[in-house]
C-alpha cells in the first residue's frame, strides 16, 4: 500500500512537536526524566547534567559523567554519557557508552542513540540490529526512519521503502522521510509515485533543493516539461553552478519546442566545464592522498557550487574524520546538511562549529 | 574503467558508497543448467584458446582491460568461424584463426590464414576495404595496427606497411563506414590512454593495483579515408568540427537520427561520450565544412540523467522500444547503472531510460564491458547480455561461487586475477524498453565466474538462432549455444550494393510480420572489440511468413522488398526492389 500524502493526511496525521531531524530525534528529555535521573551520585544530580546538556556545556557534561561513570556508573550515566559524546561528534566513544548503558537496560530510545552512533561509523547492519531491538519495544517512526537509512546504506532497498512508508504513515509531514521516498522511487523509475513525496516534502521545506531537482526529473519523466522547467530554473536560481539542473533544463526546453534556447543551455553546461576541471583535479588529489584534508574541503565546495550536494557532504565527513577540531569542517558540514534539507543535523553541525570557535 | 567516478543514482548510489562496510552484491538468483536458454559448447566445439593475461604481476592496465575478436566467415564457406585477438606482447602467442569444420568443431588455421597478428591485441573490426565480396580484417593494438587484406579461401595478407593504419598509440574497438559516400569503406578508431608502463599505482591500503584510467592522458580518436584498395590517409584532422582528446573503448557507426546516413557513437571510459553526426544535421559541421559534428551534449547522450559523465566501456544499438529508431545501452563500472538512452527522434534527441526500463540496479554490483542487443527467442523483441569482470580489486566471489553450486569458477584462472572475477547479466526485452533480469534462464553464461571482455552474436550452428562468442581475460574465449525453448520463427537479411560488391554497412533493414515492424542496423562492430558478420537477423514470432521488408540505404534511397517465408538467409541486393 502507498501512502498518500495529501495535505489532508499530512495535517491528519501531525503528531505533537514538528519533525526535526534526526539528531533531534534522539530523545534527552523524555528519556531522561526518568525518576532514576534524579538520583544523586557523588554529589552530582543526572539531572543537572542533563541541564548542562541542555545549556550546551557539553565538555564541563561529560566531565561530570566521566567522573561518575568511573566510579560504577548507571544505565543513564552511560547513556547521557553517550549522548554527549555524539554531540561532540566521538562516535566510537558515544557507541561505547551506549552499549554499556543498553546492556543493562535496553530502553527504545537508548537503542536509537546507539544505532546513530554505529551508522555515523559506517556499522550500518550493526545499527539495523539496534533499531530493530527499538522497534520491537517502542515501534516509533523515528525509528523506523533511522533503519530505513541505514538499510538505504546497505543497499536493502526494499526494507528501505517499507520503513520509509510507515514512518509516513504515523508522521506524513515527515520532510527527511519524503524526500527519500521521492529520491528512492524516482532512482527506481517511478518518476509519477515519486512526484507526491517530493511535492509533499517541498511544502514542509520549500528551500530543499535537491527535492526540487528531482521534482524536475519527474516532471519531466511523467509528461509535464513545463513544471520540470520551473523546477530546474528554481534550483539554478539558489545554485547557479547546479549542473544537473542546467543540462535538465536545456534538454527540458528542447522537449518543449524551445530548441534555440535549450541549445544556448546546453552549451552553458558546456562552459561549466572549468568547474568539472576543478574538480577532477581536487579528486585526484584526495585520490592521491587521502589524508589530504584541505583537498577535501577545497572539493567539498567546488561539489557544493556544482550542486553535488551528497558527494559534498561524503567529502565533509571523510574531512571531519581528519579534523575532528577544525570548525571551519563543521561550518560546512552545516551547509551540506541545509542543502540537503537536513535542518536539524546542519543546526548540530553549526552549533558545534561554534563551540570549537568558542573553545567551549 | 573510471575509479572513484561519480555516481548516478543518488539512493542507490548511497547504497554502495558511502558507508563504511563493504557492501556484498545481491546473491543473483541461481542459474540453472538444466531447461537454460544457453549450453556452453566450448570444449565440444574444440574452441581452446586462452587469453595471455594475468601472469605478469606488475599490473599494468593493458593487463585487465582484455581482447575481443571477430564471429565471422573468414573462409567463405558459409559457416561462422572465431577470430580471436590476445594480448601476449612479448610471448609466442599470437591472434588466433580458428575455422569451423563439419561437426561445428573448430581447428586452427592460424599459420595457413596468415593472421597471427603478433601485437599486444585489443580488438578487431571487419570490412571490405577493397570492395571484393569478402571481409578484410582489422586489428588494434596496443602499439602498431594491422590490416590483414581477405585473398579468399582463407587466406590473408598483412598489408599493415602499405595500408597507413599504423598508428603506434594503443586502439581499442573500431568500425568501419563510409562516411564520405565514395563507396570505398572508411575506418574509425577508438584509442583509449597514452599509455605508460612505468606508471604504478596501488589501492587503498596500499597494494598493487591496476592504475585507473584517470592516470593517463586521453587520445584523440582516429578517422581514416579509404582508398577502396587496402590503404587509408588519417583525416581526423579535418573531418571533425573539434577533435577531443578523450578515453575511448566502445564505438558503433549506426543511423542515429533517421536521415539515413552513418553517424558515430563513441563510449568513453570517464568522459562525455561522442555522438558524430553527419553535416546534414550538425549544423556547425555544415558551416565549417567538417563532415562530423559532435550532437552528443545537445541529443541527450553524452551524460546520464544526473548530468554526469560514465565510465562506458561496451556499447550496443538496437530498437528496444519498436518505435524504429536506434536506442543505446552502454556498460559501466561498478556503483555505476549500466545505461540505457533511448531515442525519443527528431531534434529531442535521447533520454535517460535506465531507472525505467529495469537495467540499473544489475549494474551497479558489476563491471559491465561486452553487451549485445539480439532475440533470443525470436518473439520480435530484443533481450541483452551484458558480460562483467572488475577492473580494480573487490570482495572474491570465488569462495561464494565455489559454494554456490550454479556458479561455476574458472580453475586456471590466474591468481592475480582471481579477485576481479563475476559473473555475467542477462535480461529479457518486453519490447517497450522494458527489461526484467532472466539470470537464472542463462545456465552456464550467467552462472560463471570469471574476468569477461568481449562478446557477440552470430549463428554458429547455421539453426537460425544467434549463439554468443564470450573473450575473458587471462582465460578461455567461451562459445554458448542458444537453447532457448519454444523459440519463434526468424529471418537473416543481408543487405548488399552489387555495385560495390559487399555488404552494405549502415544500411538499416526494417522487417515487416505478424502485424509489426522491426528495424536492425547492418553493422559489423559491435560491444567492446568485437567484430561480426554484416548480417542482421529478425525474430518473428509466430509469424510463418514475412510481409515484406524495407532497407534503408545510407545514400537516403529507400527500397522495398516483397514478402517471403520465414526461418531462411534473405540477400537483398540494392537496386533489386521497388523505388530503387
Amino acid at each position: 500500500m502507498r501512502v498518500s500524502y495529501s495535505g489532508a493526511h499530512r495535517q491528519a496525521g501531525r503528531r505533537g512537536a514538528r519533525w526535526t531531524g534526526w539528531t533531534a530525534g534522539l530523545c534527552l528529555a523524555l528519556c531522561c526524566s526518568a525518576p532514576a535521573f534524579a538520583q544523586t551520585t557523588r554529589g552530582q544530580s543526572l539531572g543537572a547534567i542533563e541541564g548542562m546538556i541542555r545549556a550546551g556545556r557539553l565538555t564541563e557534561a561529560e566531565r561530570a559523567l566521566r567522573s561518575l561513570t568511573s566510579a560504577g556508573a548507571t544505565a543513564q550515566a552511560d547513556y547521557l554519557l553517550g549522548f554527549t559524546l555524539l554531540q561532540l561528534y566521538r562516535f566510537d566513544e558515544a557507541e561505547a557508552a551506549l552499549r554499556r548503558a543498553v546492556e543493562r537496560d535496553p530502553r527504545a530510545p537508548w537503542l536509537h542513540a546507539l544505532a546513530k552512533a554505529l551508522q555515523e561509523q559506517g556499522k550500518n547492519l550493526a545499527a539495523i540490529e539496534a533499531l530493530d531491538r527499538a522497534i520491537a519495544l517502542e515501534p516509533d517512526p523515528e525509528y523506523r526512519f533511522a533503519r530505513a537509512m541505514c538499510s538505504l546504506n546497505v543497499g536493502d532497498l526494499a526494507g528501505a521503502e517499507a520503513d520509509l512508508e510507515r514512518c509516513l504513515e504515523e508522521r506524513p509531514e515527515h520532510p527527511e522521510a519524503l524526500y527519500n521516498l521521492g529520491k528512492l522511487l524516482v532512482d527506481r523509475g517511478e518518476y509519477a509515485a515519486g512526484l507526491e513525496p517530493l511535492r509533499a516534502c517541498l511544502e514542509e521545506q520549500p528551500g530543499h533543493l535537491e527535492a526540487r531537482f528531482l521534482l524536475g526529473l519527474a516532471a519531466s519523466h511523467t509528461g509535464d516539461p513545463e513544471a520540470a522547467r520551473a523546477a530546474f530554473e528554481a534550483v539554478m536560481a539558489a545554485v547557479p553552478g547546479h549542473v544537473g539542473a542546467r543540462y535538465n533544463l536545456g534538454r527540458v526546453l528542447i522537449r518543449l519546442g524551445r530548441q534555440e534556447e535549450g541549445v544556448a543551455r546546453l552549451e552553458e553546461f558546456r562552459s561549466l566545464s572549468r568547474l568539472r576541471d576543478q574538480i577532477d583535479f581536487y579528486r585526484q588529489a584526495v585520490k592521491k592522498n587521502p589524508r589530504n584534508h584541505e583537498g577535501r574541503i577545497a572539493l567539498a565546495r567546488l561539489l557544493l557550487d556544482a550542486g553535488r550536494g551528497e558527494e559534498a557532504l561524503r567529502e565533509i565527513l571523510a574531512a571531519r574524520q581528519l579534523a575532528p577540531r577544525d570548525p571551519a569542517t563543521y561550518r560546512l558540514l552545516g551547509v551540506a546538511f541545509r542543502r540537503l534539507g537536513k535542518d536539524a543535523d546542519a543546526l548540530r553541525a553549526e552549533e558545534f562549529a561554534l563551540r570549537l570557535e568558542s573553545g567551549r | 574503467m573510471r575509479a572513484g567516478t561519480a555516481v548516478r543514482l543518488t539512493g542507490l548510489a548511497l547504497a554502495l558508497s558511502s558507508c563504511g562496510e563493504p557492501v556484498s552484491p545481491p546473491a543473483p538468483a541461481a542459474p540453472t543448467e538444466e531447461g537454460a536458454w544457453f549450453t556452453e559448447i566450448t570444449a565440444a566445439a574444440g574452441l581452446d584458446f586462452r587469453h595471455a593475461a594475468g601472469q605478469r604481476d606488475d599490473y599494468r592496465i593493458t593487463e585487465i582491460m582484455g581482447s575481443g575478436g571477430a564471429l565471422f566467415d573468414y573462409d567463405g564457406d558459409g559457416d561462422l568461424d572465431v577470430y580471436l585477438v590476445d594480448a601476449d606482447d612479448d610471448g609466442p602467442s599470437p591472434n588466433r584463426m580458428l575455422r569451423q569444420e563439419a561437426g561445428g568443431r573448430f581447428a586452427d588455421v592460424t599459420a595457413a590464414s596468415g593472421l597471427g597478428d603478433p601485437g599486444e591485441g585489443t580488438g578487431a573490426a571487419l570490412g571490405d576495404v577493397d570492395n571484393d565480396g569478402d571481409l578484410d580484417l582489422f586489428v588494434s593494438n596496443v602499439g602498431p595496427d594491422a590490416l590483414y587484406l581477405n585473398l579468399g579461401g582463407g587466406r590473408f595478407e598483412n598489408v599493415t606497411a602499405t595500408a597507413g593504419l599504423g598508428n603506434p598509440a594503443w586502439s581499442t574497438s573500431a568500425c568501419f563506414l563510409d562516411y564520405d559516400d565514395d563507396g570505398r569503406l572508411d575506418l574509425y578508431v577508438a584509442t583509449y590512454v597514452d599509455f605508460d608502463p612505468q606508471k604504478s599505482c596501488t589501492d587503498k591500503a596500499g597494494n598493487p593495483e591496476f592504475c585507473g584510467p584517470t592516470a593517463y592522458r586521453g587520445l584523440p580518436d582516429l578517422l581514416y579515408r579509404g582508398h577502396g584498395d587496402g590503404t587509408f590517409t588519417e583525416v581526423g584532422g579535418e573531418a571533425f568540427v573539434s577533435r577531443p582528446v578523450n578515453k575511448g573503448l566502445g564505438v558503433i557507426c549506426a543511423d542515429f537520427d533517421g536521415d539515413a546516413r552513418v553517424d558515430v557513437y563513441v563510449a568513453n571510459d570517464g568522459e562525455v561520450n561522442q555522438l558524430w553526426m553527419r553535416t546534414a544535421a550538425a549544423p556547425a559541421a555544415a558551416a565549417s565544412g567538417a563532415a562530423f559534428e559532435d550532437r552528443a551534449l545537445i541529443l541527450g547522450a553524452a551524460l546520464n540523467l544526473m548530468s554526469q559523465p560514465e565510465a562506458s566501456m561496451g556499447v550496443a544499438a538496437g530498437d528496444v522500444d519498436g518505435d524504429l529508431d536506434l536506442d543505446i545501452f552502454m556498460t559501466h563500472l561498478d556503483r555505476e547503472t549500466n545505461t540505457l538512452y533511448r531515442n525519443l527522434g527528431g531534434q529531442i534527441g535521447f533520454e535517460d531510460f535506465t531507472a525505467s526500463s529495469g537495467l540499473g540496479p544489475a549494474g551497479l554490483s558489476h563491471t559491465g564491458f561486452g553487451t549485445t542487443f539480439f532475440d533470443a527467442d525470436h518473439d520480435g523483441d530484443l533481450d541483452l547480455v551484458a558480460v562483467n569482470g572488475r577492473v580494480r580489486r573487490g570482495a572474491s566471489l570465488m569462495g561464494r561461487a565455489e559454494r554456490q553450486a550454479a556458479w561455476r569458477v574458472e580453475a586456471s584462472m590466474p591468481p592475480l586475477l582471481r579477485d576481479y572475477a563475476e559473473p555475467n547479466l542477462f535480461f529479457v526485452g518486453d519490447g517497450r524498453g522494458g527489461f526484467v533480469d532472466a539470470a537464472e534462464r542463462a545456465g552456464r553464461l550467467t552462472g560463471t565466474v570469471e574476468v569477461s571482455r568481449g562478446l557477440a552474436a552470430g549463428d554458429l550452428d547455421g539453426d537460425g538462432d544467434l549463439d554468443l562468442l564470450l573473450t575473458t581475460c587471462g582465460g578461455p574465449a567461451r562459445l554458448y549455444r542458444n537453447d532457448t525453448p519454444a523459440k519463434g520463427h526468424w529471418l537473416k537479411v543481408r543487405a548488399v550494393d552489387p555495385e560495390l560488391s559487399r555488404a552494405v554497412l549502415g544500411a538499416v533493414v526494417q522487417v515487416r510480420a505478424g502485424g509489426s515492424t522491426q528495424m536492425r542496423p547492418v553493422v559489423s562492430n559491435t560491444s567492446y572489440l568485437m567484430a561480426i558478420e554484416p548480417e542482421v537477423h529478425f525474430g518473428l514470432g509466430a509469424a510463418e511468413r514475412f510481409d515484406g521488408i524495407t532497407v534503408v540505404w545510407p545514400d537516403g534511397s529507400r527500397e522495398e522488398f516483397p514478402s517471403g517465408p520465414a526461418d531462411r538467409i534473405v540477400q537483398l541486393l540494392k537496386g533489386e526492389g521497388k523505388g530503387g
